[in-house]
């Protein structure tokens, strides 16, 4: 999990502590990432979709291809 | 978290030319004294324009230009005012300014530095939002008297309730799960869409393609209208909730008048003694030439009180010179030791009595002391016009005379405030939060009907797709991995609202029941318990519900505040206007003694005698970090001045 200030803490450890339970094989950083974001951009919609979809992108991208395909 | 430094404030309202208060530590308590109508109100305006550019009025958002100072606006020819507040933010100082200006046309800028480094305007507006979010900025600047709002909260059909309660959500942070499900949702919609898209580019896998591919559009279109009927539903509560904050004002329009009563006869009180003070001064006037007079004659008096003396002694002296004569005319012996005088001794005596003893000599004398003790008499009659009588007199007249200014100007501003809340006004915001209210549970109903369908919708994509995965066509991985992932996304954020929000709502159970037992004295009263919609109810010892008073309610939603800051996603100083309405002394005081527990900084706005100064020095103590007061210089311009600093 990120870096999170004090305020964001609280949310973040609550929602860690269902993504261990029911989504062990999701990322939790990619988690925290986005919950940073929207607490960042809680004010300005359009950049907290934008930054969120970036963040997914840019996740999927880092990941490495199944064998067997290109 | 937000912390201020400074505010500079520069012929914002009566606060003329350049003052400034200055906050040395980032926790604790600030105090600012003024009476009513010098000016509290404003300044908790210009906290709220220096942080959001908005100003509020008694009953709606007021434009800058009303805040020009007017005699700056009479010397200038044109109206402008500046406000800057310097304060920090996770370790970053910023310095925010605002200004106002109406130089050539009426315009307002806004430019904000972070660690001495100008910030671009999209940058400013960014970094703003994020430090102190406009939506919730009711928890930080707030009018003690719109507490009551906070009644709300147990009304399960007030629309003003509902809008506070999204307020607190938004304050506790909640939307940044919400926004982020709805966020990833989106990007899943569009990594399923690739997907479909895919899968109908197959000869194998067209027909199943191409239908699921429709299906999401279907969908799509659901979820807009979907979206557009919540989002109308949103905005028509926004709107009651601001009517039925209007309409409250005529409870305050109520205590307005209540205020009114108490000064017009304070007003008369004073107008009577103003009266008396004249009348007693005038009394003095036919006689103030004496007063003039008196100084000097009081310097003559003294040489005429020995002028008198002498006179008497002289008399005394000729009374004994007659007496003695009249012995030795007829006795042998010495008037004074009567022992035998020889003849021409007793001669010599005799001669030189004689004139001292005369008739005329007498008269003399006795004409001498008469005219000296007229000079008296006269002289003592001046020197008793005391000028210094005059003075206090013109004084006490003088100063009834300002108070009653004071008292007129207090009464004009309460029928300004008065006039602008009509009747007619009344029932027109009347109608038109019924007509809202209305349209509210209609559109509820159509939001149901259309939940329910976008759900039918879901179920048959999601059977597309699984007849998609038995198929040997596989879509592209990335597509695929971003598809599953933010499907994962989708459901843990979902799950996670619940699972925050009940969190939450316990906690800010516990730091409002702590609290709210530091403000009651009552025993039987051992906490609070949270309703489904942020609403506390009073829990007495048997664990039954209490029906609280009007000055309860007050430290029900002020317990509220503070366990709200305390749990916050977004947390800063509270700056308080006007807290104590509702509550008596013993309350009062117990609410001041509370203040650091309310935020870590507290800055509140009051007026001498609304508490007990010493008592309250005492409850703070070093927790009370400085005073200020609010000094009136004339009714369009007040200075603000240190009081005290610790």
């Amino acid at each position: 999990m990120p870096e999170t200030g004090t305020e964001l803490a609280d949310l973040v450890a609550t929602v860690e502590e269902l993504r261990a339970r029911d989504y062990p094989d999701l990322d939790p950083d990619l988690v925290g990432d986005i919950l940073v974001a929207h607490q960042q951009f809680a004010e300005d919609r359009a950049e907290a979709r934008k930054r969120t979809e970036q963040l997914i992108n840019r996740w999927v991208s880092a990941q490495p291809a199944p064998e067997g395909t290109d | 978290m937000l912390s201020l430094l400074r505010l500079t404030i520069q012929d914002f309202g009566p606060y003329r030319g350049l003052q400034e208060m200055t906050f040395p530590r980032d926790h604790g308590v600030y105090i600012v004294y003024g009476p009513n109508g010098r000016g509290k109100t404003t300044l908790h305006n210009a906290f709220r324009y220096a942080l959001y550019g908005q100003i509020l009025g008694r009953h709606h958002t007021e434009h800058a230009r009303e805040l020009a100072n007017s005699e700056a606006r009479k010397q200038a020819g044109y109206g402008s005012f500046e406000t800057t507040l310097d304060f920090e933010h996770d370790g970053d100082q910023y310095r925010l300014v605002r200004r106002y200006d109406e130089t050539e046309q009426p315009h307002e800028l806004m430019l904000l530095e972070r660690n001495g480094m100008p910030m671009s305007q999209d940058d400013a507006e960014k970094a703003l939002q994020a430090v102190a979010p406009r939506s919730v900025s009711q928890f930080f600047l707030f009018d003690g008297e719109l507490l009551r709002q906070y009644e709300n909260l147990l009304e399960p059909d007030s629309e003003e309730g509902v809008a506070l309660e999204q307020a607190i959500e938004r304050v506790l942070g909640i939307p940044i799960v919400g926004n982020a499900e709805a966020d990833v949702t989106e990007v899943w919609h569009q990594a399923e869409k690739q997907v479909a898209e895919q899968y109908a580019a197959h000869d194998a896998t067209r027909r199943m393609g191409l239908s699921l591919n429709e299906a999401q559009d279907v969908r799509q279109r659901m979820q807009d209208a979907h979206d557009q009927l919540a989002q109308r539903i949103d905005t028509a509560k926004e709107r009651v909730a601001e009517l039925e904050a209007m309409l409250r004002e005529q409870h305050k329009a109520e205590r307005l008048l209540g205020s009114l009563d108490q000064l017009r006869t304070q007003e008369s009180d004073l107008k009577l003694r103003e009266q008396t003070a004249a009348t007693a001064l005038n009394e003095l006037m036919p006689e103030l030439w004496k007063a003039v007079l008196s100084q000097s004659a009081t310097g003559r008096l003294t040489a005429i009180d020995a002028e008198v003396q002498a006179a008497e002694a002289d008399l005394r002296g000729a009374a004994a010179a007659a007496r003695d004569l009249t012995h030795l005319h007829h006795q042998p012996d010495c008037p004074v030791c009567h022992r035998d005088l020889p003849n021409d001794l007793r001669k010599e005596l005799v001669i030189s009595l004689e004139t001292a003893a005369s008739g005329s000599h007498h008269e003399a004398m006795q004409e001498r002391l008469a005219h000296a003790r007229h000079k008296q008499a006269t002289l003592q009659r001046l020197t008793r016009q005391d000028a210094r009588l005059v003075t206090e007199r013109d004084r006490a007249l003088r100063s009834l005379r300002l108070e009653r200014q004071g008292v007129k100007e207090e009464i004009a501003s309460i029928e300004r405030q008065l006039s602008e809340i009509g009747e007619d006004k009344v029932r027109s915001l009347t109608n038109e939060r019924d007509e809202r209210q209305a349209q509210i549970l209609r559109d509820k109903e159509r939001l149901e009907h259309s939940s329910i369908e976008l759900r039918g919708q879901e179920v048959d994509i999601e059977a597309l797709k699984l007849q998609l995965s038995k198929q040997s066509v596989r879509p592209d991985h990335t597509v695929e991995l971003k598809d599953q992932v933010s499907q994962e996304l989708k459901g843990l954020f979902g799950g996670a609202i619940d699972a925050y929000r009940a969190k939450l709502r316990r906690r800010v159970e516990e730091h409002a029941s702590a609290i709210f037992r530091e403000l009651t004295d009552e025993p039987d009263y051992v906490g609070l318990r949270i309703t489904d919609r942020y609403g506390l109810e009073i829990i007495d010892t048997d664990g039954e519900t209490v029906r609280r008073s009007a000055g309860y309610e007050h430290l029900v939603a002020l317990s509220l505040i503070a366990a709200l800051q305390d749990s916050a996603a977004v947390r800063g100083p509270v700056v308080m206007d006007y807290p104590f309405g509702r509550l008596d002394t013993h309350n009062t005081a117990r609410v001041v003694a509370a203040l650091p527990r309310m935020a870590r900084q507290v800055i509140l706005l009051s007026f001498d005698g609304e508490f007990d100064r010493q008592a309250a020095l005492r409850a703070l103590g070093s927790n009370l970090i400085a005073e200020f007061e609010l000094e009136r210089v004339t009714s369009k311009h007040t200075r603000i001045l240190p009081r005290r600093t610790i």
